[in-house]
């Protein structure tokens, strides 16, 4: 459990310092933006009605649009999502296994969470990256079919789920 | 659909919308590592499950009537290794007393897991069918319940307290041995009387003052014949819609009352039969020993309280199981509108006795204000009354605070009975 702390914590500090790295010249505001959703975490987190990582990862989601709109540098912005998403992510893990008795697979548990995590958030900042320097253009037709496509998958994806 | 999963798609998609109406494609990048995360965990989701349940229950060591350990099974008979989530559920009547319902675990294949933990359950049938399993990707974003089966059964029969043997004097007995006086000179312990001395009498048994006084001829001792006689248990299992807590107190009560006698009844060999009168009639013909015992367990311990029948459809009930004379012993809060149900047991010649908790003994009465302490003293009087003109029917009746145990208050009130009896016979 303490190697969880210890991650979220990381990821957390680090996702808002890629905010403030974002745009040098608007720290305070982001820092007094980012010490509020801090505040906000600590009021939700004693009402356990709200899902305290839900709302906080919404908040980050929403500096981190005014902070794009603004002219900030979205590589920074990129890698603050992620980890942002990291934080959320074991937040809400955490939260799962305190209201749950632990037992001896739970430390291999956290274990193989944090490694998938890890792989995961890495794969898609990279895919991110590639998309922010690979341009290409694509004639109507082939746009249309991949939307098609995208939109027949997500159709049977949610069948599946059962929904 | 799972919350986290539903709130990561909404989160891009608003992503995507914003790029959309500000025309700006990079700001859409923003919403790939979400997208990235979402799709892992729905790739890493597990398709061919093969997961099989047990269930076993057992009785605690080492502990009280009514504690129950129970081990819950989990066997992963598939090839990949399985994030799961445990979520059984409580009975109503269950309290959960150690352990924990649910509990996530890694399950790798071939291996299997338990989850043990402790509940009390006094009395009842409960019947397990499945458990909900809920089988999640590493990430906890895409989740599948599933319901296994895992079939359990237990019943509870209710406590039994051991009983001192209880003088009763039918007007009948069956012509078995026991150790019930029968009324009739025979084989017994104590003295019935002395006759003239007739061939094949045990010489221990010659009355040698008598015979010294008329020396020609010759007396023997008669012992009074001990034979076992019919007893028929009746339980009133009736709600009377007035205080459920104290209703429900008081049928445990009286289970554990009729459980207790049929127990010391049939210990002694009667013949036991039970007749139960709630909303539904459950009767059990008259029989002898453990079998029975286990039989008339069995149904009190599914026993429920039922709304509120008058006992007068008593003159309607198969009275007729319990053979004629039988000793009838009722377990039932009088309710005054039952006198006339008992005058008719009295008229079909039944020796009745009724054991009757008292509801006003639940109620503490230092917790009362003023008007509740008259309250509760008017009741009693009321109950006293209606217990007297009970009395005065020939019924035995057994008023039991249910704070005293059950073998003292009906080894005094039997006293009480003998005394009344002999005062009555030498006046």
């Amino acid at each position: 459990m303490k190697k969880l702390l210890l991650f979220t914590i990381g990821f957390g500090l680090f996702a808002a310092m890629c905010l403030l790295l974002s745009n040098v010249d608007q720290w305070l505001i982001y820092t007094a933006a980012l010490l509020s959703i801090v505040g906000f975490f600590v009021i939700l987190n004693k009402r356990s009605t709200f899902s305290v990582p839900a709302i906080g990862l919404s908040f980050y989601f929403i500096l981190v649009i005014i902070s794009f709109l603004n002219g900030s540098a979205i590589h920074w912005l990129i890698s603050g999502t992620v980890a942002a998403i990291a934080t959320s992510d074991l937040i809400h893990f955490q939260e799962n296994l305190q209201s749950k008795t632990t037992n001896e697979s739970t430390k291999r548990m956290i274990n193989q969470h944090i490694f998938v995590l890890l792989i995961t958030l890495i794969f898609g900042w990279l895919i991110s990256f590639l998309a922010l320097y690979m341009e290409f253009k694509l004639p109507f037709l082939v746009i249309l079919f991949l939307c098609i496509t995208g939109v027949y998958s997500f159709f049977l994806l949610f069948k599946s789920m059962k929904l | 659909m799972n919350r986290k999963l539903t709130f990561l798609l909404l989160l891009s998609l608003a992503l995507f919308l914003i790029a959309l109406t500000s025309k700006n494609g990079r700001l859409a990048i923003l919403a790939v590592p979400g997208l990235v995360y979402v799709f892992s965990g729905i790739l890493l989701s597990p398709t061919q499950i093969s997961l099989r349940a047990e269930r076993q229950i057992h009785k605690t060591e080492h502990s009280s009537h009514g504690n129950f350990t129970q081990d819950l099974t989990l066997y992963n008979q598939g090839a990949k290794t399985l994030h799961l989530q445990i979520q059984d559920a409580l009975f109503p009547a269950m309290q959960l007393t150690e352990g924990s319902l649910s509990q996530n675990l890694l399950l790798a294949p071939g291996e299997s897991y338990t989850l043990t933990y402790q509940f009390h359950f006094t009395r009842g049938s409960l019947v397990w069918k499945n458990t909900h399993v809920i089988v999640s990707d590493p990430l906890y974003i895409y989740q599948q319940h599933l319901i296994l089966p895992a079939l359990a059964t237990l019943t509870v029969k209710p406590a039994i307290s051991k009983l001192r043997h209880i003088p009763l004097h039918p007007q009948k007995t069956l012509h078995l041995t026991g150790n019930i006086p029968a009324r009739l000179a025979g084989s017994g312990t104590d003295m019935w009387g002395v006759r003239q001395y007739q061939s094949g009498d045990q010489l221990r048994r010659l009355n040698w003052r008598k015979i010294a006084r008329n020396p020609h001829q010759l007396y023997s001792n008669e012992f009074e014949q001990e034979e076992i006689t019919d007893i028929g248990l009746i339980l009133n299992a009736r709600s009377l819609g007035h205080n459920e807590e104290i209703e429900n107190e008081l049928l445990e009560k009286s289970i554990h009352a009729v459980a207790s006698l049929a127990d010391i009844f049939l210990h002694e060999g009667n013949r036991v039969g039970l007749l139960i009168f709630g909303q539904k009639l459950v009767h059990l013909f008259p029989g002898y020993g453990k079998n029975q015992l286990n039989k008339i367990l069995f149904n009190l311990a599914l026993v429920e309280q039922r709304p509120y029948i008058s006992l007068n459809h008593l003159q309607f009930l198969p009275f007729r199981i319990f053979p004629a004379h039988a000793q009838i012993i009722m377990v039932s809060a009088y309710n005054a509108n039952d006198l006339p149900a008992y005058k008719q047991l009295r008229a079909y010649g039944y020796p009745l006795m009724l054991l009757s908790p008292d509801p006003c003994s639940i109620i503490t009465t230092s917790n009362l204000d003023f008007t509740d302490h008259l309250i509760n003293q008017a009741a009693n009087l009321d109950r006293q009354i209606s217990l007297k003109s009970l009395t005065q029917l020939g019924v035995s009746v057994v008023n039991w605070p249910i704070q005293h145990p059950l073998n003292s208050v009906l080894q005094s009130s039997l006293r009480q009975f003998q005394q009344a009896k002999s005062i009555g016979s030498q006046s």
